[in-house]
């Protein structure tokens, strides 16, 4: 219905790098939003090199319209809001696609360039990766050029525009990292919408039942990173402590606080001290994980009675800690309460497992030799360590216990507490990680959620609380090895099964291979972790502090000392030719050219003075003396060689006998009469273009 | 405006009907003491408009019909000889003349043009080894058919560059085309005119458009026209310093004539397109004058 008024020969030089452009900005989306609506995108730039290319008309308007509202339907059917991150982002995605169908102007041509470089910046809410910021800059590149393409870039070719919009970039790097070093950070998340879930879809939560760790068990997610000064712990020392729980009630392990627990001091340590950074990935908790036990840690964190570090509100972003712990070697005695607490059972316990108990007890009943009793008991059973146990009707213990026998971490925990309990020795359930992996190219540790884990401690006189894990006993591999487990077919975790083994031999050297790429990735991902994204209000300061700046002032100096450095640079590159409004008269005509300005009678660049002056006294009378004369001493001045300075005195005189603004009445007819002016201003163009040459209107005073 | 323009303008204005602004600019090249290139179909007035400015000037004039035999001593003239003197007497041609009108300059030869187009630029004829200085005021009037039509020679740019000024006179409108259907032979009038503008006061008046104060704000803008014209991916090539020179020459002689001693931006922008039309050619190719200078006029800002 209606044709693109775009001529055709611009839209063959520019549209399908456009397209291209545009096609590579929502290639990221496809993993966050609905396929629809990067598709849809991808279709309306297939649309328009179609009607470019094959003659096919573009959309009509009542098509656009149809699919505008189709596309808010779409939006509103997914998300069921029009905000939001992924709301609003497939809103903007529909937006462009239509707008692309839509161009019917140079200005239609520059939106859709800005938008696609608000669209490219949306995928940060999703992902903040180095692939993500390599996109960006490959995406503003393709834009750029697009951008020179409409700007009198015709000439060069496709790899010549590439060329200059590449350079330009590249110009802009400097500009960039200034920016990122100085420019004050925000305290906060940048890239979280504010309904957004706190950063962290998994990680340990407050209870634990059966399947909540063995959930985390299939994800790769990184939980945190840790750069140890010194050597790492060994393998079966990485226990990374989280919340601990008492209170069992059948089913959950909560913590179980009714009564806060009494004050405790904190255990003594001894041994090995290992000091360390923890890098820690946005989690909904305040959790800290500690390696046990932790010593020194920075102030914003408190060590709960339980032994894990807490901090003040949940960690919504990235957050590092320095951190120093050593094994706990000292306790101080067991409270009344706590013991009440440790042993509490939720009603009689299973018969075989009192059965069980007992005749441990009859064996040996120190706690020590019952708790190396039921570890034995879990090794010489045929005990199974699976991510998919089978689900267990009725007493929970009792059925893993006697009849499935096959479970997680917390199956083994909570099973082993659960006997501990029953022999009447106290124990807790202790939730946290175990293990990680090495990085060997950038020497820090990575702990995945793949790593959460459960264990147990018990209490023995003497020796405080002990840790017991009861899952070596069952998967020793689990704790002594590096992470090395392959699904079988039913999804039951073997670990080190001798069939994944001679696999692993005969792929070992391709795997070698891909594993080392992996590690380097990981350790690039680290640094990338370590120095961009968590380059925030903290460690700005830091950074500052190394330059000498430690307060707020040196910092405003040290910003407005850049950038004023900078606008000089760029004042000197792109204003060579230019020079300040040095002539007097001119800075006088200017500012009375201003206030004509603000009532509506604006003076084109490129008219001249006298022919403004003679538009301004059609259309405002009451303005044609004063503005005449203003007019006629400035030319006299500028162009005519006066030189003396009473007649810039009486310019200045002349240009305050303008008003500033239009008094009353005149309003309505000054404005009729300008369009009337502008008409006549057009007229007169059109007439001197057929006759050589435009007549100024005061030239034409003459013939009069 | 000065009065003895406007008598001119006004008695030139009666025998040609309705040309008034290309009838200025006639005035205006001659007084910057340029050549002026008319281009037009045939019969819309052209040798009316010559004959006309000889007449009320008062000049001698002369018309050369450019034909594709014409040769260059036609033009110039040639010695014959005297057989009472018993030598060559030189007989100079009709570019000898202090008004000359070249009729349909892109029909002769190369040759034959540029003969004429030498003369033009150094004001004097050198033949058989003797260097003749031409008359004072000199000017010339040369007219084309536009390019398109058959059997012509078009002009290279390095000879359009000679005139300071290209205008088209265009067909009359429809008020003025009527008074000049009811009214008399236009040559039948040419006699009566009466000669408004002497030549002494001519060329003293050409002596004051060398006065006419230019200010360095103006200077400014010429340059930022010439850098644009220059700069611009829209034309194929820029102005020259020549071409900067003329359009401040005939800027001049627009002032002078409106009666003023310093130039202003406007008459910039009222000589530009027949000073500019025909030294810019759009990268595109095509486009008349009004096309071609109107980004000069419209996207230049003045400083």
């Amino acid at each position: 219905m209606t044709p693109p008024s775009l001529p055709p020969e611009l839209l063959r030089r520019n549209l399908p790098l456009l397209c291209a452009a545009l096609a590579l900005v929502v290639t990221p989306h496809w993993a966050d939003l609905p396929p629809a609506f990067p598709g849809f995108v991808w279709l309306a730039c297939g649309w328009r090199l179609a009607a470019l290319y094959r003659k096919a008309p573009p959309p009509s308007r009542i098509g656009l319209f149809l699919l505008t509202l189709a596309g808010a339907g779409l939006v509103y059917l997914h998300f069921h809001k029009f905000y939001g991150r992924e709301g609003g982002t497939a809103l903007f995605l529909v937006g462009l696609g239509l707008k692309l169908l839509e161009m019917r102007s140079l200005r239609d041509l520059y939106l859709v360039v800005y938008l696609a470089l608000f669209v490219a910046v949306t995928e940060y809410l999703f992902s903040q990766s180095i692939p993500i910021a390599a996109h960006t800059l490959g995406v503003v590149t393709l834009l750029m050029s697009c951008l020179i393409g409409l700007n009198g870039g015709e000439n060069l070719g496709l790899a010549g525009r590439l060329r200059l919009g590449a350079k330009m970039v590249l110009q802009a790097v400097p500009v960039m990292v200034v920016l990122f070093l100085f420019l004050p950070r925000i305290a906060g998340p940048l890239w979280k919408l504010p309904e957004d879930e706190p950063g962290g879809t998994t990680g340990l939560s407050d209870s634990m039942e059966p399947g909540a760790i063995s959930r985390l068990g299939l994800s790769r997610e990184t939980a945190f990173r840790v750069d140890f000064e010194g050597a790492p712990p060994p393998p079966q020392e990485r226990y990374w402590r989280g919340p601990v729980f008492w209170k069992y009630d059948g089913r959950r392990w909560t913590a179980g606080y009714d009564q806060p627990l009494p004050a405790r001091r904190p255990p003594q340590t001894a041994g090995a001290s290992y000091r360390y950074v923890l890098t820690l990935e946005p989690q909904r908790r305040r959790w800290v994980f500690a390696l046990e036990t932790a010593e020194t840690f920075p102030a914003g964190l408190t060590r709960a009675e339980d032994g894990f570090l807490l901090a003040a509100e949940p960690i919504r972003e990235r957050r590092r800690y320095l951190l120093s712990s050593r094994p706990a070697a000292a306790f101080d005695a067991l409270s009344e309460s706590e013991r009440r607490r440790a042993l509490q059972l939720p009603g009689m316990p299973d018969e075989r497992v009192r059965a069980l108990v007992d005749g441990w007890l009859l064996e040996d009943p120190s706690a020590d030799a019952v708790a190396q009793r039921a570890l034995r008991h879990f090794r010489e059973q045929p005990f199974i360590y699976s991510l998919r146990p089978p689900a267990i009707d009725g007493d929970p213990i009792a059925g893993f216990l006697f009849e499935t026998r096959r479970g997680f971490c917390e199956h083994y925990a909570g099973a082993f507490v659960y006997l501990m309990r029953v022999a009447g020795i106290p124990a807790r359930v202790v939730t946290g990680y175990q293990g990680g992996h090495w990085n060997p190219v950038g020497h820090f540790l990575e702990v995945s959620q793949a790593d959460a884990h459960a264990w147990a401690e018990i209490w023995i006189d003497g020796n405080g609380w002990t840790r017991i894990d009861p899952t070596a006993a069952v998967a020793p591999e689990r704790i002594e090895r590096e992470l090395a487990f392959e699904a079988d077919a039913d999804g039951a975790v073997v670990f080190a099964s001798p069939v994944a083994e001679a696999l692993g031999q005969r792929l070992s050297s391709l795997r070698g291979l891909i594993r080392e790429a992996g590690l380097l990735w990981d350790a690039v991902d680290h640094a990338w972790v370590q120095w961009v994204l968590a380059y925030g209000p903290e460690n700005q300061g830091r950074f500052l502090e190394r330059l000498g700046v430690v307060d707020w002032n040196r910092l405003v100096y040290w910003l407005t000392g850049l950038l004023g450095l900078l606008a000089l640079i760029s004042f000197i590159l792109l204003w060579p030719r230019g020079r300040p409004v040095a002539d007097p008269a001119l800075r006088v005509y200017l500012r009375v050219a201003g206030k004509l300005e603000r009532q509506g009678l604006v003076r084109a660049p490129a008219e001249g003075m006298r022919d403004f002056a003679a538009r301004v006294a059609r259309s405002r009378p009451d303005l044609a003396e004063s503005f005449g004369r203003f007019t006629a001493l400035f030319l006299a001045i500028r162009y005519g060689g006066v030189v003396q300075p009473a007649a810039l005195e009486r310019l200045k005189a002349l240009g305050r006998e303008i008003p500033s603004r239009q008094r009353g009445s005149h309003q309505h007819r000054g404005f009729r009469d300008l369009d009337a002016g502008a008409e006549g201003i057009a007229g007169t163009t059109a007439e001197a273009a057929q006759h050589h040459g435009p007549q100024g209107p005061g030239s034409r005073r003459g013939h009069d | 405006m000065d009065p003895v323009f406007s008598r001119l303008l006004e008695t030139a204005n009666s025998v040609i009907l309705g040309k008034e602004q290309p009838i200025r600019l006639c005035i205006c090249c001659l007084l910057a003491r340029g050549h002026l290139l008319i281009e037009d179909v045939p019969g819309v007035g052209k040798t009316t408009l010559a004959r006309t400015l000889a007449a009320l000037l008062g000049l001698k004039y002369q018309r050369i019909q450019f034909t594709s035999d014409l040769l260059p001593a036609d033009v110039l003239g040639s010695s014959i000889y005297d057989a009472t003197t018993h030598g060559f007497r030189f007989h100079p041609g009709p570019v000898f003349n202090p008004m000359v009108l070249a009729d349909e300059i892109n029909r002769s030869t190369p040759r034959a043009q540029s003969a004429l187009l030498e003369a033009m630029e150094e004001r004097q004829v050198t033949v058989e080894g003797e260097t003749r200085p031409l008359p004072e005021p000199f000017f010339v009037i040369a007219t084309q058919n536009p390019n398109t039509q058959i059997g012509t020679f078009p002009l290279p740019e390095s000879q359009l560059d000679r005139f300071l000024m290209r205008i088209e006179l265009g067909y009359p409108d429809p008020r003025a085309e009527r008074e000049l259907l009811m009214g008399e032979e236009r040559y039948a009038l040419l006699p009566q005119l009466p000669v408004c503008l002497p030549a002494e006061r001519l060329l003293a008046l050409q002596s004051r458009v060398r006065d006419v104060h230019a200010s360095s704000a103006l200077l400014d803008y010429v340059q930022s026209l010439l850098h644009f014209s220059r700069e611009s991916p829209l034309y194929q090539n820029g102005l020259s310093p020549r071409a900067g020179l003329a359009l401040l020459h005939a800027a001049k002689a627009w002032a002078l004539m409106d009666g003023r001693a310093a130039v202003l931006p406007e008459d910039i922008q009222a000589v530009l397109p027949p000073v500019a039309g025909h030294r810019l050619k759009l990268a595109s190719g095509g486009g008349g004058v009004a096309e071609t200078v109107a980004p000069l006029l419209r996207d230049v800002a003045i400083p």
